[in-house]
């Protein structure tokens, strides 16, 4: 049973005050394994936040059904289970990331005990301990994301899922990220993220789609299906040609 | 569908709200009263809070004030002197803040006059209100009345009276009254006439209460003076007492105090009454 | 239920750090100050006016507070997109607004208990000089209208949850957060002109109609105002405390309800 189900999924949006309506995603059906690490891409504008933001029930479909082990994404335990990067992470300024955190880990129901040493722990492979106790507004945005990443992961969740988790770091920053991910793969942990940089995605997923105007064009098996010699950019390249370019 | 709790809770919540709403407002009613006499600052501290908001604070204070007294007159001897001095400074503060609104003028003319008695107080309000207000007339009217008639200040009634004819819209007689107003034997005509204007004026019913009372009873003893004057005229000497024109056929009987007291004579030859042109202090009592 | 207490702690960690709450707090303090010499204006009724210019001191500071820091809190999140670090837990829409009412409501308490106690200073220095003044003055019914200042932020602070789960700008719900103080400071006064029938006011059936409906359903804030009362140290009715209380208890149900009602039907794109 996959553990992220995604059916026929379609999303429209319809902007106040007018009738014009944006198709942002067209009858989406995917499904992610257990343990799968999954790559999501696609040009910008393609959906891919949206799906992801379905996911989270930060908004619902206008069609079709999510579900996570079996449960619907409107339910709240579901949120239990997924620990969640938002593409430009915002917190509340006056927080330390030792309190946000706490924050984190209380609204999973977890004992202090628990959360203290989580927290450490965390914040000492994330490279965030001597920040510890200084406000979120004095961090750096690569510093931002890591936080963003402590906080994903303080409960411990089955289910990763990260959006754009790469943008706008330095080279440093993506290397960690990147032996994040190969460590969270290693530990059995899913992961559904989605990125620009296919050159990641060719080396962390075992599966990814494509995703263009808010369609399914193609998923591929990432070992298995590249045909030899060819790149995913190069297969990502030929499905926009197919698509026939971008939209607006 | 999933029973949605929220809604369920908004529900219940508004039926609550609905009946308890009865019982919050009985309990606040006495509070309101406290709250209606509100704390009222000196002038120049007032005019200093209020910022630009100075009209609008006048307006707000006078609405208070006429609430206050509309909700509390129904009762007039319930009135403490607080209540006056507490309205009175109302009125104070109400014309410093803004000396062109011209119903505190009247209010408090109204009331400090016929009301408590305090003619001081009422004048203090109707001096800045002609100094202020240029083109009324009516204020000078007023203040000429009170002077003559609960002053006996005659010549400064008359100047007012002349000040006032100055003013565009005031009524062609003035200048002849005010100069009836220095002979002392025609004072009760001339307060008819000045009662006349000011009934024909007023807009306030309660008001108009008054002036009318007042002036049937002057009539009334205009009427009784009147006949003295027929009786002197008559016998060459002043009546015993009015019941001597009675039995002398001069009139047939003697008119009744609106006010509910009775016509006398007095000593000095003026007409008099025993409730000296004053409603009884609280009707409630027997 | 640790959902919306971690969320209520941390709603407060971030108002009280607010650099605005400072400045507010500095205005008070030397409003404080302000009275003491005011009073030496007035010759008579020291007391009375200080307890009523530190009264109306709390007040004010409360008021711009709650407004302020209120309305930055809650646009923050859906402006800036910091309701995703809540969302993103498994926190339901309800939750979340209970629990950021919850943080705000102990914020707005814990400022007026601070100002409430400052407060009393410079009624106590007011009375130390004129005692005769000082005779009437009750300390209960001070503290009393201390609490109702604060449950009548509180009550606002649902408004302003309200609005925010309704409109999508925080100036927008500023603005009519501002609207409905406005409304329910004058709408008990209002009614009271209507029921008297004061002379020369002509009301339209209609206009009747409109103030009485305003009456019931915006908030009645002149019931919080115990100033007068204070001041005078005149004691409250029986029951009066009760009543209002309940009245404040279920007009801020209504308000968190419908805020949750509303909040469950968004979406954050």
């Amino acid at each position: 049973m996959p553990l992220i189900k995604i059916d026929s999924v379609s999303k429209v949006f319809k902007r106040e005050f007018s009738n014009k309506k944006i198709e942002a995603l067209k009858s989406l059906t995917l499904d992610v394994s257990e343990g799968e690490v999954f790559g999501f891409l696609g040009p910008n504008g393609a959906g891919k936040s949206t799906t992801i933001k379905l996911m989270l029930n930060l908004i619902r479909p206008t069609s079709g059904t999510l579900s996570i082990d079996g449960k619907n994404v409107s339910e709240k335990r579901v949120r239990r289970m997924i620990g969640y990067l938002p593409e430009n992470p915002f917190f509340y300024d006056h927080l330390s990331a030792k309190e946000l955190l706490w924050f984190g880990g209380k609204s999973c129901d977890l004992a202090d005990s628990v959360i203290e040493q989580r927290t450490y722990s965390l914040l000492r492979d994330l490279e965030l301990i001597d920040a510890m106790k200084r406000p979120l507004r004095s961090y750096s945005k690569g510093m931002v994301q890591r936080a963003g990443l402590a906080l994903a992961l303080i409960h411990d969740p089955s289910i990763l899922i990260l959006d754009e988790p790469m943008s706008g770091l330095d080279p440093m920053g993506r290397k960690k990220v990147f032996e994040l991910i190969l460590k969270l793969k290693e530990e059995g942990k899913t992961v559904f993220f989605s990125s620009h940089i296919l050159h990641d995605i060719e080396r962390l997923c075992d599966r990814a789609a494509i995703l263009i105007n808010g369609s399914l064009v193609r998923l591929i098996n990432v070992q298995k299906d590249l045909p030899s010699g060819k790149t995913l950019e190069e297969v990502f390249f030929e499905e926009v040609e197919r698509s026939g370019g971008l939209r607006e | 569908m999933k029973p949605k709790w929220s809604f369920l809770v908004l529900v219940f919540c508004i039926a609550g709200y609905a009946l308890i709403f009865p019982f919050f407002e009985k309990h606040r009613y006495p509070e309101r009263q406290v709250q209606a006499r509100e704390l009222i600052l000196p002038p120049h501290v007032m005019k200093l809070l209020a910022l630009e908001f100075r009209t609008v604070t006048a307006d707000f204070l006078f609405a208070r004030a006429s609430q206050y007294y509309g909700g509390r007159s129904y009762r007039p001897w319930a009135w403490t002197k607080n209540d006056y001095a507490w309205l009175y400074n109302n009125l104070r503060v109400t014309t410093e803040l803004d000396p062109y609104f011209e119903d505190p003028y009247y209010f408090g003319n109204a009331i400090f006059t016929w009301d408590v008695g305090a003619v001081n107080e009422a004048n203090s309000l109707l001096e800045k209100g002609v100094r202020a207000r240029t083109w009324d007339w009516q204020l000078p009217f007023y203040l000429g009345f009170n002077k003559f008639y609960f002053l006996h200040k005659n010549k400064e009634a008359a100047d007012d009276l002349l000040l006032a004819s100055k003013r565009q819209g005031a009524y062609d007689f003035l200048p002849t009254l005010a100069a009836r107003l220095y002979n002392s034997e025609g004072r009760t005509e001339a307060a008819i006439v000045f009662l006349t204007a000011f009934l024909k004026n007023e807009r306030d019913a309660k008001i108009r209460g008054k002036y009318a009372i007042r002036l049937e009873a002057l009539k009334r003893m205009l009427f009784i003076e009147r006949a003295v004057a027929r009786y002197k005229n008559k016998t060459k000497k002043p009546p015993r007492n009015l019941q001597a024109l009675v039995q002398s056929g001069i009139i047939s009987e003697i008119p009744e105090d609106p006010y509910g007291g009775k016509f006398y004579l007095n000593r000095d030859g003026s007409i008099k009454t025993t409730s000296k042109l004053a409603l009884p202090a609280n009707p409630e009592k027997k | 239920m640790n959902g919306i207490l971690s969320l209520a702690v941390i709603t407060f960690k971030e108002g009280i750090r607010n650099r605005a709450l400072f400045g507010i707090f500095i205005m008070a303090l030397l409003a404080f100050a302000l009275t003491v010499i005011m009073t030496s204006l007035f010759m008579r009724d020291i007391v009375r006016i200080a307890a009523s210019l530190s009264l109306t001191t709390i007040s004010f500071s409360g008021l711009l507070m709650v407004i302020f820091i209120g309305t930055n809190l809650l646009s923050k999140d859906i402006d800036k997109r910091t309701i995703y670090m809540v969302l993103s837990r498994p926190v339901s829409r309800a939750e979340y607004i209970v629990g950021k009412f919850l943080g705000l409501c102990f914020l707005a308490a814990a400022s007026i208990a601070f100002l409430g106690i400052i407060s009393s200073i410079p009624v106590f220095i007011t009375g130390i000089g004129y005692q005769n003044s000082m005779a009437i003055f009750n300390w209960n019914v001070y503290f009393i209208a201390v609490l109702f200042i604060a449950l009548k932020l509180m009550l606002i602070v649902s408004v302003i949850m309200f609005w925010s789960s309704v409109t999508s700008t925080s100036f927008i719900s500023l603005i009519l957060t501002i609207a409905v103080y406005i409304i329910g400071s004058t709408n008990e006064v209002v009614k009271g002109f209507l029921d008297q029938k004061i002379e020369g006011m002509n009301i339209t059936p209609l206009m009747t109609a409109v103030i009485k409906c305003v009456y019931y359903i915006f908030p009645n804030l002149s019931a919080f105002d115990l100033k007068l009362q204070a001041a005078n140290g005149l004691s409250l009715a029986h029951g009066y405390v009760l009543w209002t209380s309940l009245y404040w208890v279920l007009y801020v149900a209504i308000m968190v309800s419908a805020a949750a009602l509303m909040m469950e039907r968004r979406e954050f794109p």
